[in-house]
């Protein structure tokens, strides 16, 4: 009786999701198709052999069977669902009567409901009451074996797959920076969402730029004749085009870039091609031929047309077995398949089970996938866009702002790099880790945690160019002091411990006298050394630091130049090696953060930068419920004379930041978008506009004087699923809550879905999603890559094994 | 009739790689790495008169201009946002290439103290300091040949040969010759020149890709199991690729303008040098460029130079220009008096220069290349300087505030359309050191404009500098003036340009 029941609930589920077409706002996003979903919805309930592949229940079997809590979630789905997501995974849950009556009044865009009873109002909220008191973290997606998946479009290779996959095909034969001026003309995806992925448009210089590269291409190959060779694997100068050496042509090269092989019709018209220009010749006219695949759209887009249909239906594909090659290419590396991986298609082995596993794994492992990977997670979580540091010298103190850019997003690449391959982590490492990744004194000072062991975690590498110079220039990747003065870097060391410095040097020698070279730690003389190689060499001095911090300076005392004479004697300096006793490998440290201070990637400073003093508080909390939570929130429709109401507030000596935002926000027609904003917006206001921990909010005046400081109150209800959530206090136990959440993961899963396969995931990638999400967070879940489960990485590698990535959906011709 | 040459856009167009297909016309749009791509197919023209220009005459009055300060210790303002002529010297007849300007001031030499020694305008310092101006580093580094080096001389005198010239070369100046007519027939012969054509056989493959390509994308649009917003956006491509086609059999056809004519271009049969006649005056200096643009045009001249005045040359008289009223010497009664009369008259001497400057410029700003709109003087940098500083006394020697117009952006290397000020033009009377100059605005050193332009040709520091010395130019005792711009600036561009 109890598995009868839970049918017939999931059934319902089923019904209530798809069932009705989707009112569409204005300002809302309608991602969730359902048009003609009803007939199949209604199948459904006579078709339980279906019903039996279903996941497992995600909602407890409360009341969610009662028609009253039917036909609430019905109306949900219809007037609601648009813009508040799924019922499953609203945003809205908890919502009272008295709240949405409130909301359609005060709100523009939900003006459009006004016409609905209060008695359906009623339904609604009661619904959505119910659904907030189920239990976090079941899985939201609601899958039906046969469903078909979510309409594909064409997609182009966007600009930065495009790039890659044009590296694989020069064949090392020449940098890309060759290419420069003519990648320049390629424009940037257009990133409306997240992803430079999503943005498949085609713009005016789209063509100019194909066509400008693939001829600067054209005209690299046939200036290098043993690329010629390569390519068709043959001594064409010799023996020319022969048919041996276009079938490898074919086959070696063109099958590259296609990502297929060529038909024979195709390999005829190529060949004529050939043929038209043979009288420039050979190479010449090969290179109107690679001349011609480069802009082919074979090349361009992701064709996926050749497959078989399902059931006999054009709109539904089964890819075949390249573009299966080239759609895991992409999803594993991000650009193209390998000659590899086309061969395993050729030979039929990335057709069975066991060689398409093999291959999804081998691409998994390689160093373009992490590449990739650490593209996707830098994308999702915004830090591809960190802000310009333009925060004042007295706030930064000790804290250099162009080291703590890179240091930031080094620390990132390590967090990622160490949960998703070194030591395979969970969807809770990504947020609540405490894990120390600090590398470099910039962000130790942000931290405020000592470097450990001997104050690094590795042999520190000080490029000269980054030193604080008193004289001189950038020059030959070194610094060059062409005159009497200084490099200074901060440096932090142990007392009592024997270091060894390795100064990369040259110098400009003038009437015989090398640069003189003085190495100093604060006042303590390290050595001193005539430098007068021409070319770069080391220079080593062991020391034992008196003191545990202070200015590592080079200094050059002896410059000569005259004009007249054309003497000149310069110092050079290249970097300065730190080697470190028992340097420790990052991410292997043995101390963790303070507890509470920094729960995982949320807390990192890669994320919490903002471009100035002031903590960006309401742009974090966006970025949370927008990368993170996956809420759909519209830009603010702002009226002329309310333009003061959108500016970023001043810090105030008498009210905290977040009190001005709750003051300003409180209108119900803010509090929309901005309950969701600032739960997360306040509790990082316990981290200032560097990313540095406070629990006290200072204000400063124009020269850092501190006018006042507020308490920062960090005690939210984080509205994660709804309202009615547990009250949390602070980054730590608000990221707790997304992790307890089914919402943070589903995030997750959609975005990882988006990224790859260019769109956002509708109602009808449920499936999909749902794999995923097991994928990312049930133990039990058989991971088909045989990676462990409810990892990050099985998560990523499970999109490639799911039946419906396997296909493709398209809009009926006739539509 | 006069049309592109074939050679110099091919070079342009394929030597870049092609990549500038369509581009915006707007030269301050294209990227700096294709500007910088390589040298050839750019152009530099220098253009030198003497005797100084007066602040007030030559620039726009800052007073009236919607200043933008800069963080880069400088202020700028958009040239088509001045009313008006841009200054009294700068008339209308600069109007057609106003957006390709640059006007620039407080660019002031580090080294002697310049008396009407021209080579300061492409050496930076006189000659007891440099050993070569960069017209002879540029055409060596670009066409591995020597500069054509042009100076007017109209009539007989004999007080021209001891005075300086533009052009030096192995610590020598390098005079160059006087005579248009002659230097067209050295240029074109007397046979007609046959210059070659475009690569037909290049566009005739670059045709082949792109119809291939358009009909892949036919076909694939035929394709049933696209859906229709697929169909769109191949629809899309499809005509966007028809551009392309269109523009390069443009490009190939026989038709005008790609047909050139540069076999036997229309130029000056003889010249009227050494005449009498104080009017031939004028009649040289169109020849020479004349001589000059056809040269660009038919892809003889790469890198030029052009004297429209040698230290009291034509015997001083400059009662021919028809506003002087008066038998004037320039150098001895304009220049030196300083006086208000003779301050109208320097406006109206600089104004006969000034006008036929234009002239050049806006015969040049004719489309060079059809495919990207580019102009002949898009692709090139007309540098018209003086060897003295732009002060509000005339009648010394004075070095600070050379006025510098610069036009054309070097194939879009340069921004233009701007007038940047990197110190106050108009502080003092002679010395521009202190005085009412903020302490973060000295102005900049002139060899910033040297690099910069030798930057902007294509040429890396490597092409240029000395064994013993970055940068370009003397960098003499007041290089130290400008330590407030921080670190060493020898290799660095101007900014805002």
């Amino acid at each position: 009786m109890k598995s009868i029941c839970r049918l017939w609930k999931k059934t319902l589920q089923y019904v209530v999701l798809g069932a009705f077409p989707v009112l569409s706002y204005q300002a809302c996003t309608q991602n969730f198709s359902t048009k003609n979903a009803l007939p199949q919805a209604l199948s459904l309930l006579t078709d339980q052999s279906q019903n039996e592949n279903l996941p497992k229940d995600p909602l407890p079997p409360d009341d969610f069977d009662s028609p009253t809590t039917l036909e609430g979630k019905a109306l949900y789905t219809q007037n609601c669902a648009s813009c508040h997501g799924a019922f499953e995974i609203t945003t809205k849950n908890g919502r009272t009567l008295a709240n949405i009556a409130m909301a359609i009044k005060e709100i523009p865009q939900m003006g459009a409901l006004k016409n609905l009873k209060e008695s359906e109002l009623n339904l609604i909220s009661e619904a959505l009451n119910l659904i907030a008191k189920k239990t976090g973290g079941a899985n939201p997606f609601v899958c039906k074996a046969d469903q078909d998946p979510g309409i594909s479009e064409l997609q182009r290779l966007s600009r930065r797959e495009y790039i890659q996959t044009l590296e694989d095909l020069v064949d090392g034969q020449f940098a890309l920076a060759d290419l420069g001026a003519q990648l320049d003309l390629l424009p940037a995806d257009t990133v409306t969402t997240t992803f430079d992925s999503m943005d498949s448009s085609i713009s005016g210089t789209h063509p100019q730029a194909y066509f400008a590269v693939a001829k600067r291409v054209s005209e690299l190959l046939v200036a290098k004749p043993q690329w010629i060779d390569s390519v068709t694997q043959c001594s064409v100068a010799t023996q020319g085009m022969t048919t041996a050496c276009w079938n490898r042509f074919f086959s070696h090269y063109a099958m590259r870039v296609f990502r297929r092989p060529l038909t024979s019709t195709e390999q005829s018209q190529y060949k004529a091609i050939f043929e038209k220009h043979q009288s420039d010749g050979v190479a010449t006219a090969l290179g109107a031929v690679v001349q011609t695949l480069l802009q082919s759209p074979h090349f361009i887009y992701k064709i996926e047309t050749q497959g078989e249909a399902i059931t006999g239906r054009d709109d539904l594909l089964r890819l075949n077995v390249y573009e299966l090659a080239s759609k895991l290419a992409f999803l594993a590396t991000g650009k193209g398949p390998t000659l590899e991986l086309l061969n395993d298609a050729v030979s039929g082995k990335l057709s069975t089970a066991n060689g398409y596993k093999e291959a999804v794994n081998r691409l998994f492992s390689s160093a373009h996938s992490k590449k990739h990977l650490k593209e996707f997670y830098n994308q999702w979580l915004g830090v591809n866009r960190m802000p310009a540091s333009n925060h004042t010298d007295w706030f930064l103190g000790r804290i250099s702002k162009n080291l703590l850019r890179s240091e930031a997003l080094l620390e990132v690449d390590e967090y990622v790099t160490h949960f998703t391959w070194e030591n395979p982590g969970t969807y809770r490492d990504l947020f609540l880790s405490e894990k120390n990744f600090t590398r470099g004194p910039a962000l130790a000072g942000v931290y405020n945690v000592s470097l450990p062991d001997a104050g690094l975690l590795e042999d520190q590498v000080i490029e000269a160019e980054r030193m604080n110079a008193s004289v001189g220039q950038a020059e030959d990747g070194g610094w060059n002091l062409f005159s009497n003065g200084t490099l200074t870097q901060q440096i932090q060391v142990t007392t009592g411990k024997s270091y060894t410095l390795v100064v990369r040097a040259r110098a400009s020698v003038a009437q015989n006298i090398g640069a003189h070279m003085i190495l100093r730690f604060n006042n303590q003389v390290l050595g001193q050394v005539f430098v007068t190689a021409a070319s770069y060499a080391d220079f080593s001095f062991v020391f034992s630091p008196e003191q545990a911090s202070g200015n590592l300076v080079v200094e050059f005392d002896n410059d000569v130049y005259d004009p007249a004479t054309n003497l000149d004697r310069n110092l050079y300096v290249d970097k300065i090696t730190l080697k470190v006793p028992n340097a420790t490998a990052p991410g292997n440290l043995s101390e963790n953060h303070s507890t509470g201070e920094r729960s995982g990637l949320l807390s990192r400073a890669a994320l919490l930068m903002s471009g100035t003093n002031q903590s960006s508080l309401v742009h974090r909390g966006l970025v949370i419920r927008k990368n993170i939570l996956c809420d759909k929130i519209s830009n603010p429709i702002i009226n002329e004379n309310e333009k003061e109401l959108f500016a970023p507030p001043e810090a105030n000596p008498l009210e905290s930041m977040r009190s001005q935002i709750e003051d300003r926000t409180s209108p119900n027609r803010c509090q929309a978008c901005h309950s969701m904003i600032n739960p997360p917006g306040f509790v990082l206001e316990n981290y200032d506009g560097l990313g540095r921990h406070r629990l006290k909010e200072s204000v400063f005046d124009l020269q850092g004087k501190i006018l006042a400081t507020h308490s920062v109150n960090a005690q939210v209800y984080p509205n994660i699923e709804g309202t009615g959530e547990a009250m949390v206090d602070g980054l730590s136990q608000y990221a707790r809550a997304i992790t307890e959440s089914s919402k943070g993961p589903a995030c997750m899963v959609q975005q990882w879905f988006a990224f790859n396969l260019g769109r956002e995931p509708s109602l009808a990638d449920s499936c999909t999603l749902s794999h995923l999400y097991q994928s990312l967070l049930d133990q039990n879940y058989p991971s088909a890559s045989e990676d462990k489960p409810a990892t990050l990485l099985n998560m990523f590698k499970s999109l490639a094994f799911d039946e419906k990535f396997k296909t493709r959906k398209v809009h009926s011709p006739e539509n | 009739m006069i049309y592109f040459n074939r050679k110099t856009r091919r070079q342009f167009l394929f030597n870049a790689g092609g990549f500038a297909l369509a581009l915006p016309f707007m030269p301050s749009l294209l990227p700096k790495a294709f500007a910088q791509a390589g040298p050839k197919g750019k152009r530099f023209i220098a253009i030198h008169s003497g005797h100084c220009q007066a602040v007030e005459q030559w620039y726009p009055n800052p007073q009236n201009l919607s200043w933008v300060e800069r963080n880069e210790h400088a202020r700028e303002v958009l040239l088509a946002t001045i009313p008006g002529n841009l200054s009294q010297v700068l008339t209308a007849s600069f109007n057609p290439v106003r957006s390709k300007l640059n006007l620039i001031s407080r660019l002031d030499p580090t080294s002697s103290m310049p008396n009407h020694n021209a080579e300061v305008v492409l050496g930076g310092g006189v000659l007891s300091e440099i050993s070569q101006t960069i017209d002879h580093v540029l055409a060596k580094k670009m066409y591995n040949g020597a500069p054509l080096n042009l100076f007017v001389k109209s009539v007989a005198d004999s007080n021209y040969s001891g005075a300086s010239h533009m052009s030096v070369s192995g610590g020598s100046y390098s005079p160059g010759v006087s005579n248009p007519s002659s230097v067209f027939k050295s240029l074109f012969g007397t046979s007609g020149n046959h210059l070659g054509g475009v690569d037909k056989k290049a566009i005739a493959r670059d045709v082949s890709a792109v119809d291939q390509v358009f009909k892949e994308l036919q076909t694939l649009k035929q394709n049933r199991r696209l859906g229709t917003e697929d169909k769109q956006r191949l629809e899309k491509h499809i005509s966007l690729v028809q551009q392309v086609q269109t523009k390069l059999v443009e490009s190939s056809s026989e038709e005008a303008p790609t047909k050139l004519a540069c076999e036997k271009p229309n130029g000056p049969a003889s010249s009227p040098v050494f005449s009498s006649q104080p009017s031939d005056y004028g009649v040289v200096i169109d020849q020479m460029f004349d001589v000059m643009e056809i040269g660009i045009r038919c892809g003889k001249v790469g890198v030029a130079t052009l004297m429209l005045h040698v230290y009291d040359y034509f015997a001083g008289n400059v009662g021919f220009i028809p506003q002087v009223s008066g038998n004037f010497r320039f150098h001895e009664d304009i220049h030196h008096a300083d006086s208000a009369e003779m301050r109208v008259m320097k406006l109206h001497v600089n104004r006969y220069f000034a006008d036929r400057v234009a002239r050049f410029l806006v015969n040049l700003n004719d489309v060079e290349d059809p495919l990207t709109g580019m102009t002949y003087l898009d692709n090139s940098l007309v540098l018209w300087g003086n060897d003295q500083g732009a002060l509000k006394h005339t009648g010394g020697h004075h070095s600070k505030n050379q006025p510098v117009l610069l036009a054309g952006s070097a194939g879009g290397f340069l921004k233009t359309g701007k007038y940047i000020d990197y110190g106050p033009a108009y502080a003092g009377n002679n010395n521009l050191v202190g005085g009412e100059e903020h302490i973060y605005k000295r102005g900049r050193p002139y060899t910033q404009l040297l690099v910069t332009i030798l930057q902007a040709m294509g040429l890396s520091p490597a092409d240029y500098e000395s064994a013993n010395q970055q940068g370009y130019g003397v960098y003499g005792s007041n290089t130290n003036h400008y330590d407030y711009l921080a670190g060493n600036h020898r290799r660095d561009i101007l900014p805002l340009l």
